[in-house]
């Protein structure tokens, strides 16, 4: 063992030192990136947005994903260059996990065994490529920025879309309205054209532009790369086993040179935010302490785009910013009105305060100008904030919990602290920081000597002012703590420590008694418990019931009565849904086969009390009677579509699935489609709203339709029938003379 | 005593790779000399690893299990989980803990090749996928005993090398932070001794690294370009 320990050391090691030569550090993919951008480089965002034109059977799929790997660029103005010339620029779409170098190997001369590559002459060490699924059904008619990268600044006018070359997408399609088809709302592989005879796999798809990316005069904006993917979706597969043909195609949405200065370029797909930011700091903004402007999707902490001020600022003490967002288009009447997309924002960098401003909308096309109202940051000390979260019950740590800083938006309100009966945050409290916990609770994560931790660099709050810190975990009470200034550090209210910040989140104990309808496990059940009457989802635990057996008791964290709702009332009941995670032919599917067990307006559980602290005795519910049903679908189109629009599916008045509808502005406006078991449900069309989506209109009844028998030919001679697999069954009944095949309801329309 | 003499083997492994650099692969490899016979040493089945990724900071839960554990996991995007000393068919369920419409988009990873892809935006929506046919392998009664996990938190984006080892069994990995390592069956002898040295190769900064075993932090890290962490 000790000696292979040291041949190990030598393969780790030399490897590292292969690779160190080959690495160029620069070009750290982050969003947040805070660092200034070098002088002679840009910062590219990748953004997509979807197109079904070339996809006429889009309606048929459920939803329709690619597998994307980079982006690359190249500023050669021949739309035909080599894959492999010189100049090619790759921008991973991945966020956050940085590029993958591939496989380095060392060549050791002999059979050194251990290794995971398939020679026994070299050790391999390397990661796998990284990849994201990209779903195009959630991307139409806005785009998504998925990662941005600081680039050499020149003109680029090729462009690939890099997709995974052995499953570039994967498909799910709808229950089919007629036969031969495959099974419908299971999960498909895409696959490219077969051509023969046998052409290369295609490295990409590629699109030129004459005009180009501009790079050059766009240093002080981060440049969205808009790409329009089509998947040149082919016709929904005839059987199970079916592959279902992309021929995917992408434009590149042009900017276009601006006409109100500074913004250097507009474009369709995106809204542009122009914006003051001024500091007393003595000296003005400096390179040393770069000032950051960053846009978040309003009301949470979902970072879109991050900005740091250009050199150009540095000495000055006003200074302009342009944001490029993506927006929905504008709706000059009626529902919906005026359209767009709403950010918040928060000016941040070291040594100075924040400001912030909250829901600014942002129209596709359109530029909203905020320089009438300057960002003011003010010189202040900034300091490391960290901490631990635990389970009050059992004093462990909390994994996974979200912690929000809260900044009140001095236009709209004074204080983010919670107010009883009033929502949580309040309006105008915007998201400054965010961070999470690791497996055993504390807070944050790491960063990196390029990109700061999450919370590293907290300004104090004035004297006299307090931030609010709201963390929430997966089945645990919304919890809101004061963030103050004491002597130079952060102190949290309540907390037991000064300059680390202890929280303790309550909860209560749901006992589930699982049980099957009908046949036996093994089997996995997805138990989700929601605040009464809604779409929230408080926490979602997976249980295994083991062969043989029909149903088992399962313990869960869940809120307890004093967990305040969206609207700062208390949430006293929850409602409960179960559905199991079925196999077909072997693989795990998203949608289950089996009907959808729910329990609603489950008393919530007693806060933990005694001393010490402990929760209380769990509360107990049912959750009974999934059977194997079969796959159903529905889908059709809602009256008045509002881009942020849903249909949820509901059983015996429990919310189970929430569906985005078809944006205005795109082919199919309005269009939804739900994969679900066969079995009676109602549907209702819900409009955004705070604190609560509103239903439009009343809801309709539907019953999915069931599956039927779709016969397979007969055995005959050099002809041996494969038995059909199942969705809820591994050996369906009848398998072997013929496919249950699930079948398309009737579309529901108008609500 | 025994991590000792290990770590000055490591020690040495260290200089010689370190000074050599390029001259390795010319000189006709390490282990030309051949001194301590590396060449009866069988390959093992390749890793299988996994990356979510999707909007940073997304919550979610992950249940992974193979053919002898069941590991359930809480984090945040981006993740990558490599299973060391795995025993597929693997099955993976990663079910989204926040009421939005965030995207999460789990990869499963074979040795170099990726297999499959799955992703959800839905609210707390669920992305499913699986490494090989999971449909005759029932559930394990338990979970994986003992849960050893090397939580390699920071620093962020840092691409690292790591030999995880047991009394018995080796291997290498490589993989990006944050990283979560999943130890599967190490071997009971010497009270079930594990231990890992990692190496940086980007030099982002410190390592930040927790040892967890059966659900108890047992080492923690937080500084250096190489670290090593044993229990037992």
């Amino acid at each position: 063992m000790k000696d292979l320990s040291s041949r190990w050391a030598v393969a780790i090691l030399v490897a590292p030192v292969m690779l160190i030569l080959g690495l160029t550090f620069s070009g750290n993919s982050h969003r947040a990136a805070a660092a200034q951008t070098p002088a002679n480089k840009g910062v590219v965002a990748v953004a997509f947005i979807s197109s079904f034109q070339n996809s006429p059977n889009a309606a048929s799929f459920q939803r329709i994903m690619l597998n994307v790997v980079s982006v690359r660029l190249n500023p050669s103005t021949d739309p035909n260059v080599s894959d492999f010339a010189g100049n090619w620029v790759t921008i991973g779409v991945p966020a956050g996990v940085g590029k993958s170098f591939g496989v380095g190997e060392v060549s050791t001369g002999s059979n050194f065994g251990g290794n995971f590559s398939s020679s026994n002459n070299n050790v391999s060490i390397g990661e796998g490529r990284s990849e994201i699924q990209i779903d195009l059904r959630a991307i139409q008619n806005i785009a998504q920025i998925f990662n941005a990268q600081a680039i050499t600044a020149k003109t680029f006018h090729v462009f690939e879309l890099v997709l995974d070359t052995a499953t570039p997408g994967n498909v799910v399609p709808m229950c089919p309205g007629g036969f031969p088809a495959g099974e419908g709302c299971i999960n498909y592989k895409a696959q490219f054209p077969q051509i023969t005879p046998t052409p290369p796999v295609p490295l990409s798809i590629r699109t030129f532009s004459a005009s180009g990316l501009d790079l050059s005069n766009s240093q002080h904006v981060v440049t969205p790369l808009v790409i329009q993917v089509d998947p040149g979706l082919g016709a929904p597969p005839t059987a199970s086993s079916d592959n279902v043909q992309i021929n995917p195609s992408i434009t590149l949405v042009t900017n276009t040179p601006g006409t109100v200065p500074p913004a250097p370029f507009i474009n369709q797909d995106l809204g542009s935010i122009q914006g003051t930011i001024t500091t007393n700091v003595t000296g003005g903004f400096v390179a040393a302490r770069p000032q950051s402007i960053t846009a978040r999707v309003a009301g949470t902490n979902n970072i879109v785009e991050t900005q740091t001020l250009p050199n150009s600022c540095n000495g000055k003490k006003t200074c302009e910013f342009i944001l490029y967002l993506p927006a929905a288009a504008a709706i000059p009447s009626g529902p919906g009105a005026p359209g767009g997309t709403n950010y918040d924002l928060v000016a941040s960098a070291k040594g100075v305060s924040y400001a912030v401003r909250s829901n600014v909308n942002v129209i596709a096309g359109q530029d909203t100008d905020l320089r009438a109202t300057p960002f003011a940051v003010v010189s202040r000390g900034t300091v490391n904030f960290t901490g631990k979260v635990f389970d009050l019950c059992t004093s462990v740590g909390v994994q996974a919990a979200t912690l929000n800083l809260l900044v009140p938006d001095p236009l709209v309100t004074t204080t983010c602290a919670p107010v009883a009966a009033k929502p949580f945050p309040p309006a105008g409290c915007v998201v400054a920081a965010s961070a999470a916990t690791d497996e055993v609770g504390n807070f944050p994560l790491p960063g990196n000597g390029n990109v700061p931790a999450p919370f590293s660099v907290v300004p104090l709050p004035a004297t006299g002012k307090s931030y609010s810190l709201s963390i929430t975990a997966a089945g645990f009470d919304r919890t809101p703590v004061a963030v103050t200034a004491n002597g130079g550090v952060l102190k949290c209210t309540p907390t037991t420590k000064t300059g680390a910040c202890n929280i303790n989140l309550s909860h209560g104990l749901m006992t589930v008694n699982v049980s099957l309808g009908s046949g036996t496990g093994p089997l996995n059940v997805l138990i989700a418990a929601e605040d009464t009457g809604t779409n929230n989802v408080e926490n979602l635990t997976l249980v295994n019931l083991p062969g043989g057996v029909s149903s088992m008791p399962f313990t869960m964290n869940v809120p307890d009565n004093l967990n305040p709702g969206a609207d700062g009332n208390s949430v006293t009941a929850l409602d409960l849904f179960a559905s199991t995670q079925d196999l077909f032919n072997g693989s795990p599917q998203q949608a289950t086969g089996h009907s959808f067990a729910v329990t609603a307006d489950v008393t919530a559980p007693d806060p933990p009390s005694g001393s010490p602290l402990a929760c209380a005795a769990p509360v107990v519910a049912d959750l009974s009677g999934m059977t194997c049903v079969g796959h159903g679908s529905v889908g059709g189109n809602v009256d008045n579509p509002v881009s942020t629009d849903t249909v949820v599916l509901s059983k015996d008045g429990v919310q189970i699935q929430s569906v985005p509808i078809v944006p205005p502005g795109a082919s199919g406006a309005g269009a939804y489609a739900i994969c679900a078991p066969a079995d009676s449900y109602t549907l209702t069309h819900y409009a955004q709203a705070t604190p609560f989506p509103t239903p439009v209109g009343g809801p309709v009844s539907v019953t999915l339709s069931a599956p039927v028998m779709v016969p397979t030919p007969a055995p005959s001679p050099g002809f041996t029938p494969t038995p059909c697999p199942g969705i809820c069954e591994v050996s369906p009944p009848n398998a072997n003379t013929g496919c249950l095949t699930c079948t398309a309801t009737s579309p529901v329309n108008g609500f | 005593m025994f991590w000792f003499l290990r770590a000055k083997s490591l020690g040495r492994g260290a200089i010689v790779a370190l000074l050599s650099g390029l001259l390795v692969t010319s000189c006709g490899g390490f282990g030309g000399t051949n001194t301590t016979n590396p060449g009866s040493t069988p390959n093992i089945s390749a890793q299988t690893s996994f990356r979510i990724v999707g909007e940073v900071g997304t919550p979610f839960s992950a249940r992974i299990s193979d053919s002898r554990s069941i590991w359930d996991i809480q984090g945040v995007v981006p993740l990558s989980i490599v299973i060391v000393n795995n025993s597929p068919p693997i099955r993976i369920s990663v079910n989204k803990l926040v009421n939005d419409n965030s995207l999460i988009s789990l990869e499963i990873i074979n040795a170099f090749s990726v297999q499959s892809l799955a992703s959800s935006t839905s609210t707390f929506g669920v992305a499913v996928g699986n490494y090989g046919n999971v449909a005759n392998i029932k559930p394990p009664p338990v979970k994986a005993d003992p849960d050893v996990r090397f939580f390699v938190k920071g620093p962020n984006a840092e691409l690292f090398d790591a030999l995880v080892e047991d009394s018995v069994h080796g291997e290498i990995v490589e993989a990006r932070a944050p990283a979560l390592i999943l130890f599967d069956s190490p071997s009971p002898e010497n009270g079930g001794r594990v231990d890992a040295n990692f190496t940086a190769v980007q030099f982002l900064g410190g390592f930040v690294i927790d040892l967890i075993y059966d659900g108890v932090l047992v080492q923690s890290v937080m500084a250096g370009t190489t670290a090593n962490l044993k229990y037992h």
